[in-house]
């Protein structure tokens, strides 16, 4: 399947992991709880917003092209007494996410953690 | 000068979490389950005294083993079950798939209302007193209520609204009780998509155990959709914060949900 090898070509890393209830929010059906992926990137833009904060991330191929993955974590009073705030993150600022991808295939998914230029890791 | 909690409660707040204590700090986004349990009781009630700035920490927010289900919400009528099958949530026993979802706080901006303000999101609040009505000030979508204490009677056969017609009276001195009707169906009960009709009706029990703590209890009351009252709030504590508490401003606003269906929801979709 072209999409499966093409996140992989793309994607860092690729973890299995055990399902967990964090982002039992919005559930087992359309995010893949069982296989997280790490994708690495620039950000393109930072939405601190409900329900859900959503962070965009340039993701380079090895070929040079770019795709645009949107990721979602939390509503900004959940994030906000996790120390997260709107300028978390600025465009340009290289980050390294786990994330959950939506089993549509397309580049989107809930975050698990982030990872920043600085090695700080926001949960 | 009363300022609700006690020296030993500010710096117990202090210690666990500064941005909690520290006079004239803004957006105060709520405790954090440390915080909130290092919050003592506290000396004795005051007599028929709400006032001031709760929060009822993560309890409040619901997720978790925190959504209603079928051990705690009682059968539902057959309307109740029509009802039910119409709304399409994104959390708890009948959680939807997230491009499916219709809840009409999450994807469309919609008011929380009432009850479900207590119910999902109910995050700090603040209570003032006045000699004929007591407030309910949320931060959750920057709600409020007015109790009204005057001795009037509830309406009869109101227009619904998002958060109906409410009236309290104090049972004893550590106990306001509200009498709420009147309240839209288009509101869900929380975010499971548990449904209700205009024949809701609720009363909360607001009891000022302490004087950092107030438990409540909501009792729900809709026999054309569920089979008997429950309660849907079971002595939950709300612990005090200091008076000066500005708190986070957290708005469901439709352009944002609206940003969060496009992004993420309709791309996740699935066949």
């Amino acid at each position: 399947m072209s999409r499966r090898i093409a996140l992989r070509v793309m994607c860092v890393l690729v973890l299995l992991c055990a399902a967990t209830p964090v982002l039992a929010h919005h559930g087992a059906a359309t995010f893949d709880t069982t296989n997280e992926i790490t994708i690495k990137g620039t950000v393109s833009a930072w939405s601190w917003a409900n329900p859900h904060c959503i962070l965009h991330v340039d993701v380079k191929a090895p070929d040079g092209t770019v795709k645009t993955w949107s990721v979602a974590s939390s509503n900004v009073a959940d994030l906000s007494k996790r120390g997260w705030t709107r300028r978390t993150f600025a465009a340009g600022d290289e980050v390294t996410v786990l994330i959950q991808p939506a089993k549509s295939g397309e580049p989107v998914g809930m975050i698990r953690n982030v990872q920043l230029a600085d090695g700080r890791k926001l949960q | 000068m009363r300022t609700g909690v006690n020296l030993a409660a500010l710096a117990t707040i202090a210690l666990a979490f500064p941005s909690a204590s520290s006079a004239q700090e803004w957006g105060f986004p709520g405790l954090g389950n440390a915080e909130f349990a290092a919050i003592t009781a506290g000396g004795p009630a005051p007599r028929r005294d709400l006032t001031g700035a709760w929060d009822p920490g993560q309890a409040g927010i619901a997720g978790g083993d925190n959504y209603f289900n079928a051990r705690t919400v009682p059968p539902l009528t057959p309307l109740g079950k029509e009802m039910l099958s119409r709304n399409r949530p994104t959390h708890g026993p009948y959680t939807a798939k997230v491009f499916e979802g219709n809840d009409p706080l999450t994807t469309q901006g919609d008011p929380s209302g009432f009850p479900r303000i207590l119910n999902y999101e109910f995050r700090p609040m603040r209570i003032v007193q006045t000699p004929k009505a007591v407030l309910m000030l949320y931060s959750f979508n920057q709600s409020w209520r007015i109790i009204w204490t005057d001795g009037r009677a509830l309406p009869q056969d109101p227009d619904p609204r998002w958060f109906g017609y409410s009236v309290g009276r104090w049972e004893d001195d550590t106990t306001f009780v509200v009498e709420t009707v009147g309240l839209t169906e288009r509101t869900w009960l929380d975010s499971g998509g548990f449904p209700h009709s205009e024949a809701l009706r609720v009363q909360e029990r607001y009891r000022r155990a302490s004087e950092n703590v107030i438990e409540l209890t909501v009792t729900i009351t809709d026999p054309l959709v569920y089979a008997k009252p429950w309660i849907s709030r079971d002595r939950l504590p709300l612990k005090k914060l200091p008076e000066e508490t500005d708190f986070l401003e957290q708005i469901y606003a439709a352009s944002e949900v609206t940003g969060f269906k496009q992004n993420i929801a309709d791309k996740a979709r699935t066949q």
